[in-house]
């Protein structure tokens, strides 16, 4: 028992400390994406926190910090789930079962900012963000589960004044 | 029932029939003794009063990620059965009290829940009063002065937290019940057609609380205003005047300025109507007043402005201060009113935007006015906007250079290394973002609105344009507060 929690937490710092971007974006350089950092606290996502989370909002915000001139990529990837695989947050889809749905460029300015307002399809979602400069190159990446609320308020609708709203909300 | 007794029935019937009609005619018999004797009670105008009271934004709060902010409650009634709550909290004698940090506070906004925000503190008592209550509660005391309202709206858990600039206090332990403002919320939530706004502290890493859209999901109403007295004509003009003294104009003299004002004087009362349709009244006080009443003040000038004008659709109390002139102390009450819902701002250095009154408890000094109203055009296809409106982060993303160096000027920032890395420190000074409609004020009618966030930052309101993100605004307090000085 306490070895694996010890060679757990040995894991968990590892990867802390390899993170290429800090608080909130810790799930990067996935596949054949690269990352070349010079300072890793530069690019920030803040919103959304979690890396990997469900969610019944059909929209999310992807917001964050760069230096000034750096382009920001927002990608924007959904799954059609037409292999009848169930994707959800334990059976993540691979790849190639990913179809780009949105692929945008934000300049960075003085303000140091960014953000994006994302439409979200029913089932995984999964939303690349590159920052881009002269001397880095950094990606980002957060999973969202997007559950069907009407869905789940139709099953509970004799219940009045119900919280689903709530209890979809787990991010 | 035999004979008798019918009669005795029908005699009583007949009496309580009379008493009615009798009360009717006496509301009216017009005299000053009946509005002089009503004013002094205070209570005349609560209707109109407990009006002028009112939020000028709300945010809807449907869960940790979903929020929405409301200027126009028209469609929902959401602040009066907000009141409703309130009346029955500011009533109720039994429950518990907690102080709450800002973090807490902010907390409560992940949860179903309303918070309604006043344009500037208040005094709680008069709130309550304004609400009808008739014995507040230690409420009152405990928090004397208020800026904004939170009603937590999940089931079976009546929580209220008050704030003002310095604190927020919880209060819990109440029997009333919410469901009424969950269902219109839970309405709302379910046509998901609201434009999103999102806490700036969560979204952006810094420490404002202030909610802002980052996408607008509909644009503003293309509106033409006008001023409201037209004076070109005399008979209108004239009217007002009788309105204002309650005479005759026979028995009012009547002056016209090279400059095109028209000035009517009796009894030492003067009235001036400017050129532009600025209309200026001022009234001797009567008798001394040496302890002044904001209660009596507010229900007075509630009176005199239903009495003397019309009442403005969404017309609100926007800022009191004491006054004090010749030993006699009393309060500058400034209301302003929206167009379409939306809170508008004038481009009129020349008159006190809105509506201006000195009011020294029963007694009116000056009344000042200046408004413009909707010509409530039809829309035509041409007159709809069709472009894309800018979210409020757009505007400060696209003006952030321009914000810092005002900001840098301000706060007399000169090394280079200093102004580096002000970015954070720049957004959190943002004390306000909020849609509203600019006046340019060039046109006595058909004068477009331009739809403008306008923008507080220690000391400078800034409008930019909704569609281009351009400045076409900008007041500078510092510079007025020294002007004024």
């Amino acid at each position: 028992m306490w070895k694996k929690l010890l060679i757990g937490i040995l894991m968990l710092t590892t990867i802390f400390i390899n993170s290429p971007v800090s608080h909130g974006a810790s799930n990067y350089a996935k596949g054949n994406m690269t990352a070349k950092v010079e300072d890793s606290s530069k690019y920030q996502i803040i919103s959304p926190e979690k890396d990997i989370f469900a969610s019944s909002d059909k929209t999310v915000l992807v917001s964050g910090k760069a230096p000034n001139g750096t382009s920001i990529i927002i990608e924007a990837f959904g799954t059609t789930d037409m292999t009848r695989n169930n994707f959800s947050l334990t059976n993540l889809p691979d790849d190639k079962d990913y179809v780009r749905r949105l692929s945008e460029t934000i300049k960075v300015n003085g303000s140091g900012l960014f953000s994006k307002e994302l439409d979200l399809i029913l089932g995984v979602n999964k939303i690349v963000v590159t920052f881009k400069n002269a001397s880095d190159e950094v990606v980002g990446q957060k999973i969202i589960y997007v559950s069907d609320l009407n869905q789940a308020n139709k099953s509970v609708n004799n219940i009045p004044d119900s919280k689903i709203s709530d209890i979809m909300a787990q991010k | 029932m035999n004979r008798e007794d019918m009669k005795t029935l029908l005699l009583i019937l007949l009496f309580c029939v009379s008493i009615f009609f009798t009360k009717e005619l006496w509301i009216e018999v017009p005299g000053e003794l009946l509005s002089t004797f009503k004013r002094s009670e205070g209570v005349t105008s609560s209707y109109i009063f407990s009006d002028m009271i009112r939020p000028y934004k709300l945010l809807l709060n449907f869960n940790k990620n979903s929020h929405t902010l409301l200027y126009v409650d028209e469609d929902y009634n959401l602040w009066p059965s907000g009141k409703i709550i309130l009346r029955q909290a500011l009533s109720e004698k039994d429950f518990r009290t907690n102080h709450i940090t800002d973090e807490e506070f902010l907390s409560y906004q992940n949860y179903k829940s309303i918070t309604y925000f006043f344009s500037e503190e208040m005094s709680t008592y008069i709130l309550a009063k304004a609400l009808e209550v008739k014995a507040p509660n230690d409420i009152t005391e405990k928090i004397s002065k208020l800026n904004s309202i939170y009603i937590f709206l999940e089931k079976d858990k009546p929580i209220l937290i008050l704030s003002n600039n310095n604190e927020h206090i919880k209060f819990t332990g109440f029997k009333f019940n919410t469901k009424a403002l969950r269902e219109i919320t839970n309405g709302i939530e379910s046509k998901s057609n609201y434009t999103n706004y999102y806490s700036m502290k969560d979204t952006l890493g810094i420490n404002n609380e202030l909610f802002i859209p980052y996408k607008m999901t509909d644009g503003l109403p293309v509106v033409y205003v006008q001023n409201e007295i037209k004076i070109d004509d005399r008979e209108e003009i004239r009217d007002i005047a009788e309105r204002f003294f309650g005479r005759d104009i026979d028995y009012l003299r009547e002056v016209v300025e090279d400059n095109g004002s028209t000035i009517y004087i009796y009894n030492q009362k003067v009235l001036k109507i400017h050129l532009n349709g600025y209309l200026e009244y001022f009234s001797p006080l009567e008798e001394p007043i040496s302890e002044r009443n904001l209660y009596i003040s507010l229900n007075t000038a509630a009176d005199f402005i239903s009495n003397h004008s019309t009442v403005l659709k969404g017309m609100y109390v926007d800022k009191v201060e004491n006054i004090e002139s010749d030993n006699n102390l009393g309060y500058r009450l400034t209301f302003k009113y929206r167009t379409r819902g939306i809170p508008l701002v004038i481009n009129n250095a020349d008159v006190e935007p809105f509506i201006q009154i000195e009011v020294f408890n029963k007694y009116v000094r000056s009344y000042k006015r200046f408004v413009r109203k909707d010509m409530n055009l039809p829309q035509y296809k041409e007159n709809l906007e069709e472009k894309k409106m800018l979210s409020a982060f757009d505007v400060i993303n696209m003006n952030y250079d321009l914000i810092e160096s005002r900001f840098v000027k301000d706060k007399g920032i000169n090394g280079k290394e200093d102004i580096e890395n002000l970015n954070e420190e720049v957004i959190n000074s943002i004390e306000d973002i909020s849609l509203a409609y600019f006046d340019p004020c060039t046109k006595e009618s058909n004068e477009k609105l331009v739809g403008i966030w306008a923008m507080m930052v220690e000391g400078r309101v800034y409008g930019f344009d909704v569609y281009t993100g351009e400045l076409v605004y900008e007041n500078d307090l510092h510079k007025e507060n020294v002007d004024g000085e």
